[in-house]
Parts: structure tokens; sequence; C-alpha cells
């Protein structure tokens, strides 16, 4: 059967989401599983940064407020009020979409590097309150998330890996809405306002709604990954998830996987949070950190050789296969 | 008398913002690249001023040449090899690029200077002048010296001499600069070392009164770029105009509200002006 | 081609440095008891996560030397060390990986305290001892079986550090009235300024200052210009390293003659006094262990690493004798045994002699009952206990530049 059809891609497409859904039947360590976990976490997550900072190119710096509004919003509701994530998520998420707005509103008149610039010192000013207002948030001590009891309905496992499934799905409903996205009127749009903002405008496009709605949609998909990290590390403070380290991982792991398709968190996350886990597993600070000296080089090497990241590379090899005796072409705009 | 102190002690930290902060500026004038990595050559900047003071006893203020020296040669291999091929790409190689180089240099340094926290010994260190009742720290005036020494000469650099002009010209346009004959790759070339070079020289000249770890840049990064854009990414005055603000409302507002909050006023500053004027204080306005 | 070749053999060669690094040096024929190690080998917190580990290397040797644990047949103790990094998810999985790869019998970490957390959530679950020094009061208040913590939680450190100021204000003659508490705003600043808070308020004293900083100051002056216009007698500064470094120059550069009482953390460590030279004299600190008390691991560190042993290096040694003596006590072969051994462990004396208190003995929730925070001074370059008065070893502490009989 030929992939290039509609009917094979769909095929294949429910294959790869199966055999997502399967991993748990090989059996792995628990630590693999774990990771296996956390990256699907951060495959949503990223996937939130796609949405705007990829297909509009506008390069937020903020994305880890979203995720902590996620993490926090439903941590605070479970631990103040018992409240499930399974509706703390979604109210978080509300609350992500809503800060979205606001930021948006403030920042979507910027270009470039201003508008980089300027959701790094918003995200900054988020993790400033939310440690300030330590009644509320626990301020910079955080809140340990209680172990209530082995239960679906208040999303909580003993292991990192039983919450696997949930994340795999998670996986599946973000990747099919960036998919959803990336082919649909909105997705063209977005890509018009990549391309030339002033000549979408030009164009007729709202810019400004547009952009809005694909921020909103991302910040929706990272709030939802922020709760589930939350519930599976039992512990959220400003420094692990309103952080701007958090902020720039989650954007190279899109960047890196490859910005403009859907895909790219997805295989970005699966390449670079398992080797980052690589590196850490050394037991010297100089070992260490001469391991994270070639992490470093590598995001470099990525950026410079192929700034369409892995799906870059991919488009590169499909373009030779169709077209053997046509010269390769470069990818750079 | 609290508010005067204030306003003295603002002065001179906006003074020492400014030294740190021109290097940003100017790159992002010249190349029009935000370096992420800027951080990371201040760090540096401290460990050639630290290891001179150790092998020779060498004080940070002269060692402050060498480390201007040592930054601007990592800064010219670094724009040659590595720069220069993101400058046409996309925007997010060139924010990327320098990330990645800024994670390279954290590691580096954490592994051949290993994670412990050094200082210098000199003996100004906490002398202090009197003006008046109100104390004038020493080697903050001394760093405040040299970054008014260094906008000046910088300011110079730019507008009486001829590769001062050139750099300018690109600024404003390559192409232009291009067909003038300007060789425009070895002027990017110079400004990203020259801007390197003097984080890394404010990177000395700040170790009497700090101390340096692999990750103290990512402590100053912040501040940096919340000046450079109010002030106009681009703009060297610009830059200096931003780092007294900043200086004195830290100072200003630590009288009047929790120093926890303290950044918070800053950056709210700093969101207002942009909405109100996007391209910054003194940021020239582009066509686009 | 000789280039792809060369290249080939420059990763394999590379990948091969790495892979050394990170397999343990492999235990001979001999029985072994692996113990895990996490902690933080880079980030900011890089530093901290080195002492804690050498204290334990030296330790491992210690133990080893002596002829490993006899009860088991002399089995030597083979420490694995992980980086957690100095995020708190990382040191979850690094946790998580050091169980599946090596099984050990315990964990040692995390040095921080958001660091140890989550990884004593992660061996909670598998049912592995866990030893920490970190401070927090999250960590034994959380109902967990396996968590142990060697030194006083954080509120007691801070109620502890006003407690013993009080008293050594008074024996001076100078009773204390009027105090300022400047702590960056971190867990550790946070829990402890709450202890030491409470306590003046206990004691009637004003608190003319109470302020919470962001960490990692880059200039310290608006925070030392509100201390000094506070008037206070003394500073209880809570703070790491970087910022305890920025605060006393600008407070050298203001003329300032506070008398400043730090909490732990950055006032006791090398780095502290090797930067700041003879502006640390005098200064005391509250801390949870007896630097002078420490005995031949004092000397076998500075021996090795040419700077006093910190106290995080120290009690995180400490937490791996508390293993070996129970290891020695029950002859436990598993986690669960050891855990068990742990909870009625009651040592006192020896190796424990730097704790103040002596000793060992947890409670129901973990916590060292034995040890409670001593008060040390900076005299000449080097820490010297001074309070509680009657502590063994105590010498008489130095009150705004007046001895204290």
């Amino acid at each position: 059967m030929r992939i290039d059809t509609l009917w094979g891609r769909r095929a294949l497409l429910a294959a790869g989401a199966i055999a997502l859904l399967c991993v748990p039947l090989l059996h792995l360590s628990d630590y693999t599983m774990r990771i296996a976990t956390m990256t699907c976490v951060y495959v949503v997550a990223a996937a939130g940064w796609t949405l705007i900072g990829g297909y509009a190119n506008q390069i937020t710096l903020g994305q880890a407020t979203m995720f902590g509004i996620g993490a926090y919003v439903s941590t605070m509701l479970f631990v103040h009020f018992h409240l499930s994530p399974w509706i703390g998520g979604p109210l978080g998420a509300i609350a992500a979409a809503l800060a979205a707005a606001a930021i948006g509103f403030l920042v979507f008149r910027l270009w470039g590097a201003y508008f980089a610039l300027v959701t790094l010192a918003l995200a900054e000013m988020v993790r400033i309150l939310v440690e300030y207002a330590q009644p509320i948030t626990g301020g910079p001590q955080g809140i340990s998330v209680p172990f209530v009891r082995n239960s679906v309905w208040l999303l909580q496992f003993p292991e990192a890996k039983d919450y696997y499934e949930i994340a795999a799905l998670l996986v599946i409903l973000a990747l099919a809405l960036a998919r959803g996205v990336q082919f649909s009127p909105l997705g063209y749009r977005l890509r018009a306002i990549r391309d030339d903002e002033v000549a979408a405008k030009l164009a007729g496009i709202d810019v400004f709604r547009t952009k809005m709605i694909a921020f909103m949609l991302g910040a929706v998909l990272s709030a939802l990954a922020g709760t589930l990290y939350a519930q599976i590390t039992g512990f959220v403070d400003p420094d692990s998830v309103l952080s701007i380290t958090l902020s720039v991982q989650l954007a190279l792991y899109a960047i890196i996987g490859g910005a403009q398709v859907w895909w790219g968190p997805l295989a970005g996350a699966a390449l670079l949070v398992p080797l980052g886990q690589a590196m850490t597993g050394s037991g010297s600070a100089a070992g260490a950190g001469l391991a994270k000296i070639v992490y470093g080089l590598l995001l470099v090497a990525i950026v410079v050789i192929q700034p369409l990241g892995i799906a870059g590379f991919v488009k590169d090899i499909r373009f030779r296969r169709r077209k053997p005796a046509a010269p390769s072409q470069a990818v750079t705009p | 008398m609290a508010v005067l102190q204030a306003l003295v002690n603002g002065t001179l930290v906006g003074g020492v913002y400014a030294l740190i902060t021109v290097g940003l500026t100017l790159i992002f004038g010249v190349l029009e690249i935000v370096n992420f990595a800027q951080g990371e050559f201040l760090m540096v900047g401290m460990y050639v001023a630290y290891f001179s003071y150790v092998a020779l006893h060498l004080d940070p203020m002269l060692s402050a040449v060498l480390a201007f020296g040592v930054l601007f040669g990592i800064g010219a291999v670094l724009e040659r090899w590595l720069v220069r091929r993101v400058l046409h790409g996309p925007e997010i190689s060139q924010i990327f690029l320098t990330v990645g180089i800024s994670i390279a240099l954290q590691n580096a340094a954490l592994a051949f200077f290993g994670s412990d926290f050094h200082s210098v010994h000199v003996p100004y260190q906490t002398a202090s002048l009197s003006l008046g009742p109100i104390p004038i720290s020493v080697p903050y005036l001394l760093a405040f010296a040299w970054g008014a020494a260094i906008n000046l000469l910088l300011y110079v650099f730019l507008v009486r001499t001829d590769f001062g002009r050139a750099m300018r010209a690109v600024a404003v346009n390559a192409v232009a600069a291009t067909l003038s004959g300007i060789n425009v790759s070895r002027v990017r070339m110079i400004a990203f070392a020259i801007g390197a070079g003097l984080a890394g020289l404010a990177g000395a000249v700040i170790l009497p009164y700090a101390y340096v770890y692999p990750t103290i840049g990512l402590q100053y990064v912040v501040i940096m770029f919340t000046i450079a854009v109010l002030g106009g990414l681009g703009n060297v005055n610009g830059a200096v105009i931003g780092s007294l603000i900043v200086g004195i409302t830290q100072a200003l507002s630590a009288l009047f509200l929790p120093s926890a909050l303290q950044n918070l006023v800053v950056f709210a500053l700093f969101v207002a002006v942009l909405m109100i004027k996007p391209s910054g204080l003194l940021g020239r306005s582009h066509a686009h | 081609m000789r280039h792809f070749t060369k290249l080939v053999a420059g990763v394999l060669a590379l990948a091969m440095t790495f892979a050394g690094l990170a397999v343990p040096l492999a235990a001979s024929a001999e029985t072994t008891v692996t113990v895990g190690a996490v902690f933080p080998l880079t980030g900011s917190l890089a530093a901290f996560g080195k002492t804690s580990v050498q204290g334990l290397q030296l330790a491992a040797k210690e133990i080893n030397d002596r002829g490993g644990i006899a009860a088991l047949g002399g089995a030597k103790i083979n420490l694995v060390v992980r980086d957690s990094t100095s995020d708190p998810a990382d040191a979850a999985n690094a946790t998580a990986r050091l169980i599946d790869d090596v099984h050990p019998i315990a964990v040692v970490g995390a040095y921080a305290s958001s660091l140890s957390l989550t990884s004593s959530s992660v061996c909670e679950r598998r049912g592995i001892p866990f030893l920490t020094m970190s401070f927090t009061d999250d960590l034994t208040n959380r109902g967990y079986k396996n968590t142990f913590q060697v030194v006083p939680k954080a509120s007691v450190i801070g109620s502890k550090q006003l407690n013993y100021a009080v008293d050594i204000a008074k024996a001076a003659g100078d009773p204390l009235k009027n105090i300022a508490i400047v702590y960056e705003n971190t867990a550790y600043g946070t829990s402890q300024a709450k202890g030491l808070q409470a306590e003046a308020e206990a004691l009637h004293v004003h608190v003319a200052l109470f302020e919470a900083y962001p960490h990692g100051l880059t200039d310290a002056t608006p925070l030392v210009q509100k201390i000094n216009a506070s008037n206070a007698q003394v500073l209880f500064p809570i703070s790491y390293f970087t910022d305890a470094v920025l605060m006393i120059r600008a407070l050298a550069q203001s003329h300032s003659k506070v008398q400043i009482v730090g909490g732990a953390a950055g006032f006791v460590i090398p780095d502290f006094v090797q930067t700041l030279g003879s502006l640390t004299e005098n200064i005391m600190s509250i801390d949870t262990s007896a630097y002078d008390q420490y005995g031949s691991f004092e000397k076998a560190y500075l021996a090795a690493y040419h700077t006093f042993a910190p106290h995080e290096a120290y009690e995180n040694a400490v937490s791996l004798f508390a293993i070996a003596a129970a290891l020695q006590k029950s002859r436990a072969s598993t986690p669960a045994a050891l855990r068990d051994a742990l909870a009625s462990l009651d040592v006192k004396g020896g190796a424990f002699s730097g704790m103040p208190g002596s000793g060992v003995k947890f409670d129901a929730n973990g916590l060292n009952t034995d040890a409670y925070p001593v008060m040390v001074q900076w005299r000449n370059h080097n820490l010297v206990t001074i309070w509680p008065a009657s502590g063994h070893g105590v010498q008489a502490a130095v009150w705004n530049g007046k001895t204290v009989k």
C-alpha cells in the first residue's frame, strides 16, 4: 500500500497511535517507562508551543507560564478543595487560556525579538507573583501533592509508569489537534502570518484574532500537560514549572523536531528527553558537565545545519527520493 | 535622605548595568540577533579575571583588558563559524543558536573550572567614600567609571572612526552598506567580537564586589535583556538610559515595596514602555 | 573516507569516555552493599552536590577501610552516585533510574529540599530508605515510612537561630530588643524565616524588618539600605553563599557594625571564608552540626580536598554511617529490613560525635530526635561552636566585640 494516498496516511497514523498506546506491552523497565511517560508530557506541552511559535512564528519564551498555570490550578484545587484533577485540569486549561488572552492582548503588536523578550519578562512576572502569593500558592516552597490513594478518579498512581496510558492518550489528542490545525483554514492563515505578516493582513486575514486563537489553543495543551506533570512528580514549585529554563526547553523540543509540522514536538521530545536523561547518568560533575557540553553543541549543530529540525531532514530525504536527478536544495528560506 | 542615598546607589548600579548591557545592544544593532549567550560571555570574563588574579595577582580592573581580548577572540570565532550561518536563516535559528552556545559554555565552565564559587581579594573591595552623610561604594564607583569610559569610547568609535561609521551603516541598512563598498561580513564579525569582549570586560570589572561560578550568567541575563529592550535594542545611547532607569527604579522601589517584588516593578515598567513605544525608548522604528 | 573513519573513531572514543564515567567502578569478588547517592552535580546547586558527594565518598572509604560491615561478612559499601541536576523532576527521574539500575539498599540525597522532596517520593513508592540532610519540614510531615532526616528541620533551626541569639545577648548584658530578618525567597529561606519570626513573637522581640528578597541578587545595596534604616541590633540573614557575599560586602561599605547571625547554608562553607576573608570575623551562624567535633572525618577531608569539611559533607557522611550501623545491627539484606533497622536505630558517639546530641535516633516520622541546632562563630578563618553553652567542646561567644563568659 502506498502511504501517499489519503487512506494510506490515515492507516499509518492510526497504526502509530495504537503503537504508542501499546508501548507498555514491551515490558520495559520502570525507569524507561517513567521517561516514556515524561516524554509524553513534554510532547503535549511542546505541541502547545508549536501552535503559536512554530505555525505562526510568534516565538514565545513564556510557554512555561501556561504549563505552570495548569500544574498550579489543578494542584491547588486538589490540595485545598479535594477536587479531582479530572476537573481541576480542564479548569487549569481554561485559566491558562484566559492568561494567554491577556498576554496576547499585550504582546501581539510586537515583532521578532521584542515579542520573544516581552513574553519572557511576563513569564518572570508571573513567577514572581506566584512566589509572593505564599498563602495561596505555597510560595517558593511549592506544594507537595499528598498521595491519597491509588485511584483513577484522583489521577493518583504509585509509579510514574502507571500514568503512561493517560499521557499517551493526551499525546494522541494533542497531535490530532495540532495536525487538524495545520491543515485547516486556521493553519493556512497562521502560515500566511509566518511567511509575511503584512501581506497576510493585506490579504484580509484578521492577524490578531488568528494569533489569539492559536495562542489560546496552545495554552490549553501546555496547561493540561502541566496538570499531568504535577500529578506524576507529586510536587510543584515555581522553579520547576514556571522557569525560563522550562520555557526554553519546550521551545527547543518543538524546534529540534521541526517547528512547522504537527509531529515536530513528538520527534523533538522523543529525541531530547531521553538524551538529556542519558547525559545525567554519570556520577561526577566533570562528567556531567562534559556530557551537557555535547548536548549544547548538538543543539548548535542542528540549528545551524537544519533550522527546520528533524522534519527538515526528512523533507530533504523525501525530496531527493522523488526527484533523484534534481540537485538537492537548501531548505533555508 | 533615604531617597537621596537610593538615587546615588541606583545611579552607580545603573552605570554598571550600562557596562554589562552595551555589548548586547551593539550585537543586536549590527547583526540583529539577540545573544542569549551574553550572560555566559560575562561569566567567562569573570573567570579570566579570577584566574589572572590567582596566577598573576592582577587586579580585575586591569585584567578587564585581558578579559576583553579573550572574549573578543571567542566572539570572533563564534561569529565566523556559527553566527554567520544563521544570519539569513529563520528567527528561530538565530535565537536558539545562542541558547545552545550558552548551554555549552555553562557546562564547559563546570567541567573545566568546577562548581565552586570564586572571588578575588582587593584592598578597595569594601571601601567607601563619603559624600556628606552618603557612603559611596568604591568597587561600584570603579565599575561605574569603567562603564562611563567604555560608553564614551564606543560613542567616539562609532561616530568618529571610519570603521565605526561602517558599523553604523551596516546597522541601518546592510544592503546599502554592501553597495557602497563596505565589507559587511567583516564589520559584523568585529561588532560581534566587540560585543562579546565588552561582556567579558564587564565581568572582570564587577568581580571585586561579586563572585563567579558556572551559572552566574543566568543571574544577569534577564536584567540585561530588560535594559536592552527598554532602551531600544540596538541603540547604544538607549542602553545607557535604560540602565540608569532600571538601576534607579530598583533602588527607589526598594524603599516602598518588598524586595521580593523589586524585579516585578522593573518588568512592569518594561512592558508598559513597550506598550506605548514598541521599539523601546530610543529605538528606531522599523519598517516591518 | 579517511576523514569519516577519523570522525567515527572520535565519536567512539567520546562515547567510551562517557560510558566509562557512567559505570561505577566494578565491584570486586567480595560481597558489597550498594548505596545510591543522588545529588545536584550540574546546575546552580552543583557546588553543594559536589561537597555532599565528597563527604559520602570519604565515609564509604572509612567504612570499607575498617573492614566493611562485619556482620555481613565484611561486605564493602559500594556507593553509586547520580546527578539529580538542579531540577526536582530530574531528581525523581535520576532516583528511579538509580533504583532500576543498581537496586540500592538505601539512597542518600539530595541536598536541596525541593530535590529531596521528589527523590524521597520515588523511594517511598519503591520502599527504599531515603536518608537526607535537607532541612524542610515537609520531608518528615508527609507520613512517609522510608524518609529519614538526620538533621533538625527548618522551623526548629529558625526558632533556635533566634533563641540562641537571645540567650547569648542576655549573657553579654546586651538584651535583644530590635532585630532584622532578611531571607531569600526560596523553600529554605521562607520555611526557616517563619520559624524565626514565630520565635521572635513568642519571646517579644521586635522585628523591625522582615524582608524576603529574590534569590540570586545582582546588587544588594537596596536591601542593605533597608537593613541600615531598621536600626536593628542584630541581622538574621537566611541566604545562600551568593547573596550572603553581596550583602556582607555592601554592609561593610555602608560602615554597618550590625552583629550578623546567619542561617547556615551560605554562612558555613569554605567558600564563604575564602571569599570574604577577615570580614567573616565574629559572624555567627546557626548550624546543624559542630565542625570542631568532626574528629577523624575532618582530618581526612582536609587531607583529601584541602578545605575544611562543610556541614553537608559531614551530615551526608552521617547518613551513610547510620546505614552502616543499622546494617551491622540487623544484618539486613533488603531495603525493607534496613528500613526497620533504621527506624529502631539508636547510636551515639564515635563517627556521630559531630552531630549535636552526638547520636542518631529516628522518631515515627523519620526525624532524628537526637539532633538539635548549634550556634557557630567565625574566628580567625575557622568555625567554632559557641552555643548551647552546656555542650562539650564549646568555646566562649563573642558578641559585638565582647567575649561572653
